[in-house]
């Protein structure tokens, strides 16, 4: 269901009063984008569900948590469901290797080894990355939609560390201007 | 030494949640410290937010999410109160933290301002744990890697802006029958000397407690079953900042 837009300070306000419906504002607002942050690391619709259902309780008990001057909703709660996949295939990843190989998340591997954004990303932002030059987008979509370390990326792609980093940073760098010569979404 | 260069780096590195954890409380502690790289690191975090998938939102899953906050509004926040862990209050902040030299020597000089040696909040309940899982995830608050002698990650904890702090024992060693590991502040100002914040149960699955303005880090000691005045043999400890 299409949500009616809010701006970042009425939903707070709102969540802050504890009007249960801001919640459900805020989940039709950016559940989407919440949910897609988590499964696209994890390859795993119920534990991405997980996550995502913890974020947004987060969300309720603590809005205050969120500061616009520091981002937006979106931002804090995409940048939340991304940090805690991230723990959990970390945390995975540590116990199969003291158990065995690690055979699971084969699909955000397989994408980062394909160096695809996934279904879901808007058309701009994919339109972006493709402006990128080779290095810079295998760098970001490799780290990015596999989950993995810039350490990982690194012997995932065959190259230095140190590459690696500047590749990310550049290709940072030069995504924001493929995206703000487009469209000025990217400005906090 | 970390050049801005590599600052720079490393935060377009963790805004993409490509560090460890080690550089990424770098990073994290960098943030705090400077305004302006919490500036980048905000507008990297929105920019790269733009990368993530919008799957859609099933209604289902939304069903499910304002039943589960409406029964748990009145999930108590242990941390926002300082009755667990009474600590006195330090004299302002002076100088570069001392805490690694300090941590290393407790036991030897550092006479304590105050103590206070409480048996902090550890619920075994799913709460606390459920609480230091969002404060550990959430891109506003502090970590600290309280890591041992030879590098490894014994403990985690993170700090929100109003104080409340959630410990995350990971690895710890285990104790004997009489002792137990005590948490302490580490004040920006060495010569106030470590502060008990309270006995951690190791077993814990997360520990609230409440770190008092003017920290440069935590650490984490092993004592006698009551608790000690001075730290005895630290085990673990993290920079804040």
């Amino acid at each position: 269901m299409a949500a009616a837009p809010v701006d970042d300070g009425t939903l707070l306000a709102r969540l802050r009063g504890r009007d249960p419906e801001a919640l459900r504002l805020a989940f039709d607002t950016h559940g989407g984008v919440v949910l897609g942050a988590a499964r696209v690391v994890l390859g795993d619709q119920a534990r991405a569900e997980e996550i995502a259902q913890a974020v947004f309780l987060a969300l309720w008990e603590r809005p205050e948590r969120v500061d616009p001057r520091r981002g937006s909703v979106r931002t804090y709660l995409v940048t939340m469901a991304r940090s805690r996949a991230i723990d959990v295939i970390r945390s995975d990843r540590s116990r199969r290797q003291r158990e065995s190989a690690d055979h699971s998340r084969t699909e955000p591997l397989a994408r980062a080894a394909a160096f695809e954004a996934p279904e879901g990303v808007a058309l701009e932002v994919r339109q972006a990355l493709a402006t990128l030059p080779d290095g810079e987008r295998e760098a970001i979509v490799t780290a990015y939609y596999g989950g993995l370390t810039y350490q990982e990326a690194a012997v995932h792609l065959g190259v230095a560390e140190g590459t690696l980093k500047s590749r990310v940073r550049s290709g940072l760098a030069h995504l924001r201007d493929a995206l703000t010569d487009g469209n000025p979404e990217p400005q906090p | 030494m970390t050049t801005p260069a590599d600052l720079r780096e490393l935060v377009a590195l963790h805004a993409l949640g490509a560090l460890e954890a080690e550089e990424a409380a770098l990073v994290e502690a960098a943030a705090a410290a400077d305004p302006e790289v919490a500036r980048e690191l905000a507008e990297q975090r929105h920019l790269v937010a733009a990368l993530a998938p919008d799957e859609g939102a099933p209604d289902a899953l939304g069903d499910r999410i304002l039943p589960a906050a409406t029964d748990t509004s009145s999930v108590d926040r242990p941390a926002t109160t300082t009755d667990d862990a009474p600590v006195v209050e330090l004299r302002g902040r002076s100088g570069p933290p001392a805490w690694v030299r300090l941590t290393l020597a407790a036991a030897a000089v550092v006479a304590l301002l105050a103590i206070g040696v409480g048996l902090m909040r550890q619920d075994r309940d799913s709460s606390t744990a459920e609480l230091a899982a969002d404060v550990l995830a959430d891109p506003q608050a502090r970590v600290v890697r309280l890591t041992g002698d030879d590098g490894r990650t014994l403990a985690t904890a993170g700090v929100t802006d109003d104080g409340t702090a959630y410990l995350v024992p990971e690895d710890l060693p285990a104790l004997g029958p009489d002792e137990a590991y005590q948490l302490w502040m580490l004040p920006s100002d060495a010569a106030a000397g470590p502060i008990s914040l309270g006995l951690v149960d190791p077993t814990a699955d997360a520990v609230a407690f409440r770190l008092p303005a003017g920290a440069s880090g935590v650490a984490l000691s092993r004592e006698p079953a009551t608790g000690s005045v001075q730290p005895t043999a630290v085990v673990a400890a993290g920079a804040l900042t």
